[in-house]
């Protein structure tokens, strides 16, 4: 395990000068990360300030479940970045390098060069789960800041679980970016709003059938005291560090399984 | 003759592109249809027990969001990264070698591709209208208005991407700028939230900006938001920003030229 986490760094520092490389890309890419998530916030910000609540939620509940979604999704993408373009390993044959070094396949696709779109939307997501921390209408004490740091670590997970899928569906597809745009509009767009939004069955699928009600709704309402509009006992938000680690190792187990059948494009 | 001939070649080489690339066109539709679900229980969920805000009803703003999101399908274009990958390829120098305009030549692409989206427009409509809301115009006026719109925001964007695919002469790599600009066109376009709604400053600048053409104002007068006056004017302007835009890619192009260099490819 250790060698593994060692290798894990040294291949993360070399991804990371790599792109260094192109520093102007990096810092537009950062701005784009920053801009493409900011998106969703500016909407939720102008039809606030018009209609003052959501379904019960006001302003600084929404920007607390919108800020604690950007910090599972920041957590996920700043170690497991390069993830989302590593169908470009496979169809240009990058992955015929990988099988000859004596390292985990896994590790390796993690840590390759990677964009640094995530890195805006980790300046971004620091910026609005502050401020959110600061103004959402939350008793802290330090066992509430060590369950809100347990439910971001488990929404990364389950948010990471979906891309690891895609990940590993490029072995036979060979391109999966646009199924990778709608796994991450998707998770943005649904898991961005109190999903009481949503009539009852909707909101079910949302928990036990794609669970992204995991990611950040069930932990914000149980946080901010609005368990009121569950469908499922307030307790099962409780579930979620399990529901993370199960989701992803399901999926690395799937990515396992289909590197088995990885064929190269011979490029 | 012959000219129009090799334009049609081109855009129906784009068209068969884009279908050869089903996958990608399926997954769009799947998001479309995502965001109209989300955006329509969204604002349902908004107005709560109001009936009207801002003039526009419940009823008329989800099937506004559902047009506007049926129009982005339409208005998603490749050109932009179409000209940078040629730049970046050098495969640009025969572009440029051809005895076509270079411009026309990605209008075109950008027209065969529409042709594809449109068909897929109109039969997904229904679909995004039982998942979001149905709708029609108030009048067949309004309908015709609408159509009128619709393409003017249509050329508007087609050349909007041609001018950010001729900067990649500049910068090569025009992803980032794209997706900004893409970005904030959807946002400042209206597409997720009607402009009647933008508090004074944001609505002061989303109105300066040629965005609108491409989400709000065809939407609005779709579900008969706007007034003949209001729609008579909307027609002007974006008359005007046609104008101010196709000189800007006929300059820019200009120089374009001028700056290209290709090395080997």
């Amino acid at each position: 395990m250790q060698r593994y986490l060692r290798i894990y760094f040294a291949l993360q520092r070399a991804s990371v000068q790599s792109s260094m490389a192109y520093r102007a890309n990096v810092i537009i890419m950062v701005l784009t990360g920053a801009l493409w998530q900011g998106g969703g916030l500016a909407i939720v910000l102008v039809v606030l300030a018009h209609f003052h609540t959501l379904a019960g939620w006001d302003f600084r509940d929404v920007a607390f479940l919108y800020g604690l979604r950007l910090m599972a999704h920041a957590t996920w993408l700043t170690p497991l970045g390069s993830l989302t373009g590593f169908d470009f390993a496979v169809r240009y044959g990058d992955f015929d390098q990988m099988l000859l070094r004596p390292v985990n396949l896994f590790v390796q696709a993690t840590t390759r060069p990677r964009w640094f779109l995530g890195l805006g939307d980790g300046v971004l997501a620091v910026g609005v789960f502050t401020a959110a921390v600061l103004y959402a209408p939350v008793h802290w004490t330090p066992g509430r800041a060590l369950l809100c740091a347990v439910f971001i670590g488990a929404g990364a997970l389950i948010e990471s679980s979906a891309w690891v899928v895609v990940a590993a569906l490029a072995f036979s597809m060979t391109a999966t970016s646009q199924i990778g745009q709608l796994t991450d509009g998707a998770m943005g767009t649904l898991g961005s709003y109190p999903l009481n939004i949503f009539g009852a069955t909707t909101q079910r699928v949302l928990t036990f059938g794609v669970p992204i009600a995991f990611v950040a709704y069930l932990a914000s309402a149980l946080l901010l005291g609005k368990t009121n509009g569950l469908v499922v006992p307030s307790w099962v938000a409780y579930l979620a560090p399990a529901a993370g680690a199960l989701c992803f190792s399901l999926a690395v187990w799937f990515w396992s399984r289909q590197a088995r059948h990885y064929q190269s494009t011979g490029q | 003759m012959k000219r129009v001939s090799a334009y049609l070649c081109y855009a129906r080489a784009s068209a068969a592109v884009a279908v050869r690339y089903r996958t990608a066109l399926l997954t769009q539709v799947a998001l479309l249809l995502v965001q109209v679900f989300v955006l329509t229980r969204l604002w349902h969920a908004l107005y709560g027990t109001h009936n009207q805000e801002e003039g526009l009803s419940v009823h008329s703003t989800v099937v506004y969001l559902t047009v506007t999101n049926l129009q982005t399908l339409l208005m998603s274009t490749s050109v932009a990264g179409f000209v940078s990958y040629r730049v970046r390829q050098g495969s640009v120098a025969t572009d440029l070698a051809r005895p076509l305009g270079f411009v026309g030549q990605m209008l075109a692409w950008h027209s065969g591709k529409a042709i594809v989206l449109l068909c897929i427009d109109l039969a997904l409509a229904p679909v995004a209208m039982l998942v979001g809301g149905f709708g029609a115009p108030p009048s067949p006026a309004y309908a015709a208005w609408y159509i009128l719109l619709l393409v003017t925001g249509w050329a508007l964007n087609a050349f909007i991407a041609t001018l950010i695919g001729l900067s990649a002469l500049w910068l090569v790599q025009v992803f980032a700028v794209s997706a900004i600009v893409r970005l904030s066109g959807q946002f400042l376009g209206g597409i997720a939230v009607p402009l009647v709604f933008f508090p004074g400053l944001l609505r002061n600048i989303a109105d300066a900006l040629p965005f609108q053409f491409l989400g709000y104002v065809p939407a609005a007068a779709y579900v008969g938001g706007l007034s003949d006056g209001r729609i008579l004017r909307d027609v002007g302007v974006a008359s005007v920003w046609v104008v101010v835009l196709g000189a800007s890619i006929w300059a820019v192009e200009r120089r374009a030229r001028r700056k290209l260099t290709v090395a080997g490819g």
